[in-house]
């Protein structure tokens, strides 16, 4: 019952995130790299889960090492054709991609 | 030929250890000078070779027991055995006691350059061989215990390793179903959700805080779907609705306060309870009467919470960043002044309550509440709270039942003054910032002031109590017929210090600061002068022929208020340009708009509040909240426009003129 209201909790999140303009889609994975939901096809998650945990990785490493009581918490990467919004915790991981040139 | 072995091996054994006892000291000597090893080590190419073998060998803990077993016979096969495997062994065993190592060691060898390991691991190997062949069955045994230890960190970090070169794995529903279940899984996702949400919502606060109407003017096509309609709502530059069904659904906004910290980026709304009534009356203090006849439960997941605050980001009009639930419903919330996370609210049941953002859903602190007790024994507010305002000390509230209480922020546990006004029975309360003086509506129409004590500020001494006007004693019916709904003061002048105070008459600032304006459910608007004269200096009447709500001077522009009504309108006033009439003409600004019938409104506004800069305004309709972006013509006053109300009311005769 808790886990059913708490997925419900979770669909309405990631709806609500995907309604945003120009959102592409969303992936949460833990940080093992299994991938919990996504929004994308599948051959994109794996794609861009196995991309996305190795940049956080790298960027956490950056932090710890430049301040070992400082923590990585927010990741935005900006192309000129997208921007990736990643959001890191101890566990897992969210990943929004979204086209921030879209007109409404 | 076993003693010619013997004696090889035993030569070769004191060499080793020669070797060992220089690697200690030389050990000993580095450990002492830098404590720091970790990145000696990691950094140490394949020049320092010989340290990171120190390094190994330091934490290695089978090189004790060589000596005292340096003769003892060794079957030939099993160093062969061990041999290869035990190096392996041992850098993951300083892995594991050098965590930091673990994080660089990856890095370093499998990207940039792989040779140090390689080379590293070949040495090892070639001078511990000549060890291992004489280590005896203790020595066995004991790799085997570390073995033992060691093997399940091994194939987790094996594993991990697996699973970063190989791509993400799908897991299967039940898999998906159990990590989502988990609290750590929720605690990630609220916070990931809300980073992400808050970035997206960005584009949002722009149309908010940068104002620009020409821009709007010109786009005005383009931007038909935030924006309202057409001319008249040249005023607003940009409108967006806040709600969350789940937790607002068919409750009424009760008070609305903009945060003092966040810059203007966060909004605090309280709610009732929720009402079952469609169309819900907007005058805050009556509507509480339709709870009793309502049945039906609130659709929400609260059971009996009744209460309920809501901190709205300006980014997110469809998350709320924070809910607050109490027991009573919460009629009036304010941030704490000074502490950022800390939010005041003020009941129905009388309780003033604390929340913190930090410690979830229920408030942290409740004023101790005394249903039984007299006047005596407990001092707390046992009616319901109308009206709730800061002061330079603290909190002041009125209660329905004609008290007043003084709190301080060091104690909202117990108010540290109450003043009763026999009689009264207030329905709205504002404070003049710099008298501190304070006006109380009353629920029949009257309009009581609370002037402090003039004797240099000592506390003890008693607060005067002036009935400003009296609806029962007046007969020229000057005043309101009934339910003062909402008062309002000017915001304190940010004055220099060498400019001169502002001239206090009768507990309130003379000139245009000191005007006051009220509202009521006799569908008038009033601008009073509390300075100069007891009677009203202007009915206002205009855009609503139904209940006033609540009204509110613009916080930067002397001459500019806004008027909420319960037909679903918004006025905009200048007094500057016009004494009698709305800047936004007769019709007012319909906010919240039937979905059916786009003329009909579908809900009162219940409050209004300007933003500190006075750039936006909020206004809740029924249990919406709409933030409105103004153009700049309504927070950018020219100057004189005070002063030009003050001539134009000294025009009228309406206040003496200056001597």
């Amino acid at each position: 019952m808790a886990t059913s209201a708490v997925m419900s909790e979770v669909e309405e999140t990631l709806q609500r995130i995907k309604s945003h303009k120009g959102v592409e889609g969303i992936i949460i994975m833990t940080q093992e790299g299994s991938i919990l939901q996504s929004t994308l096809t599948e051959e994109q998650s794996k794609q861009h889960g196995a991309l996305i945990s190795s940049l956080t990785e790298k960027a956490s490493l950056m932090i710890s090492t430049l301040d070992p009581d400082d923590k990585l918490s927010f990741l935005r990467v900006r192309s000129q054709k997208k921007e990736i919004m990643i959001a890191p915790d101890n566990d897992f991981l969210m990943m929004v991609i979204q086209n921030p040139n879209v007109v409404e | 030929m076993s003693s010619e072995l013997k004696a090889q091996r035993a030569k070769a054994l004191e060499e080793k250890r020669k070797k060992l006892e220089e690697m200690r000291a030389r050990r000993n000597q580095r450990s002492a000078g830098t404590k720091t090893s970790v990145s000696a080590v990691s950094a140490s190419k394949s020049g320092n070779l010989d340290e990171y073998i120190d390094g190994l060998l330091n934490s290695a803990p089978p090189i004790a027991p060589i000596e005292p077993v340096v003769a003892a016979p060794v079957a030939p096969s099993t160093p062969v055995s061990t041999a290869p495997t035990t190096p392996s062994k041992k850098v993951s065993k300083i892995d594991l006691m050098n965590e930091k190592t673990v994080s660089f060691a990856p890095t370093t060898t499998t990207t940039a350059e792989p040779s140090p390991a390689v080379k590293q691991v070949e040495t090892f190997t070639i001078s511990t061989q000549t060890d291992d062949l004489d280590f005896p069955m203790e020595e066995s045994q004991h790799s085997e215990e570390s073995n033992q230890e060691i093997a399940p960190t091994i194939e987790m970090s094996m594993e991990q390793e697996e699973t970063k070169d190989e791509e993400p794995t799908l897991l299967s529903e039940d898999q998906v179903q159990e990590k989502i279940a988990s609290t750590s899984f929720s605690n990630f996702f609220i916070s990931a959700s809300k980073k992400v949400e808050r970035l997206l919502g960005a584009p949002l606060l722009q149309d908010l805080l940068v104002d620009d109407t020409i821009y709007y003017n010109d786009q005005e096509s383009k931007r038909d779907a935030s924006t309202s309609t057409e001319t008249k709502d040249s005023f607003i530059s940009a409108q967006v609705r806040f709600s969350c069904e789940k937790w607002t659904k068919e409750r009424d906004v009760t008070s609305l306060d903009w945060s003092p910290h966040h810059r203007g980026e966060v909004l605090l709304a309280s709610y009732g309870s929720s009402s079952s009534s469609a169309n819900s009356t907007a005058v805050k203090n009556l509507n509480h009467n339709t709870n009793s006849a309502s049945l039906s439960r609130s659709k929400t997941e609260m059971t009996g919470a009744d209460g309920l605050a809501i901190l709205w980001n300006l980014t997110m009009p469809s998350r709320p960043e924070h809910v607050f639930t109490c027991g009573s419903p919460v009629l009036n919330a304010k941030f704490h002044p000074s502490e950022g996370s800390l939010v005041v609210g003020a009941c129905y049941s009388g309780q003033m309550v604390v929340w913190d953002v930090r410690s979830g859903r229920l408030p942290v602190q409740r004023s101790l509440w005394n249903l039984l007790g007299g006047t005596s024994s407990s001092k707390s507010h046992v009616h319901p709270i109308v009206g709730l305002e800061g002061l330079d000390s603290g909190f002041v509230s009125a209660a329905s039942d004609g008290t007043v209480n003084f709190w301080s922020l060091a104690n909202l546990m117990e108010p540290a003054e109450t003043v009763v006004v026999p009689g009264a029975n207030f329905s709205s309360l504002t404070v003049a910032p710099e008298s501190n003086t304070l006006l109380l509506g009353d629920e029949n129409g009257s309009i009581h002031a609370v002037l402090p004590s003039t004797s240099g500020g000592s506390r003890s001494s008693k607060r005067s109590i002036v009935k400003i006007y009296d609806s029962e004693k007046d007969t020229e019916s000057l005043g309101h017929y009934g339910n003062v709904t909402g008062l309002a003061t000017k915001p304190a002048l940010k004055t220099d210090k060498d400019n001169n105070t502002v001239a206090i008459s009768k507990g309130f600032a003379r000139g245009a600061h000191g005007l006051v304006l009220s509202c009521g459910v006799d569908w008038t608007t009033k601008l009073w002068a509390p300075a100069y004269s007891e009677k009203p200096l202007l009915n206002l009447l205009s855009h609503s022929y139904d209940y006033m709500s609540d009204v509110q001077w613009s916080p930067v522009h002397p001459s500019v208020f806004a008027t909420a009504s319960s037909n679903g309108t918004l006025g905009l006033w200048n007094l500057a340009t016009s004494l009698d009439e709305p800047i936004t003409g007769l019709q007012g600004l319909l906010l919240d708009k039937n979905d059916s019938n786009m003329d009909e409104p579908s809900h009162g506004v219940n409050r209004i509040k300007w933003s500190r800069d006075g750039r936006r305004i909020a206004a809740a309709c029924s249990d919406t909240v709409y933030v409105l972006g103004m153009s700049d013509e309504l927070w950018k006053p020219k100057g004189n426009e005070g002063a030009k109300v003050m001539n134009a009311l000294r025009g009228r005769g309406l206040i003496e003129a200056e001597e």
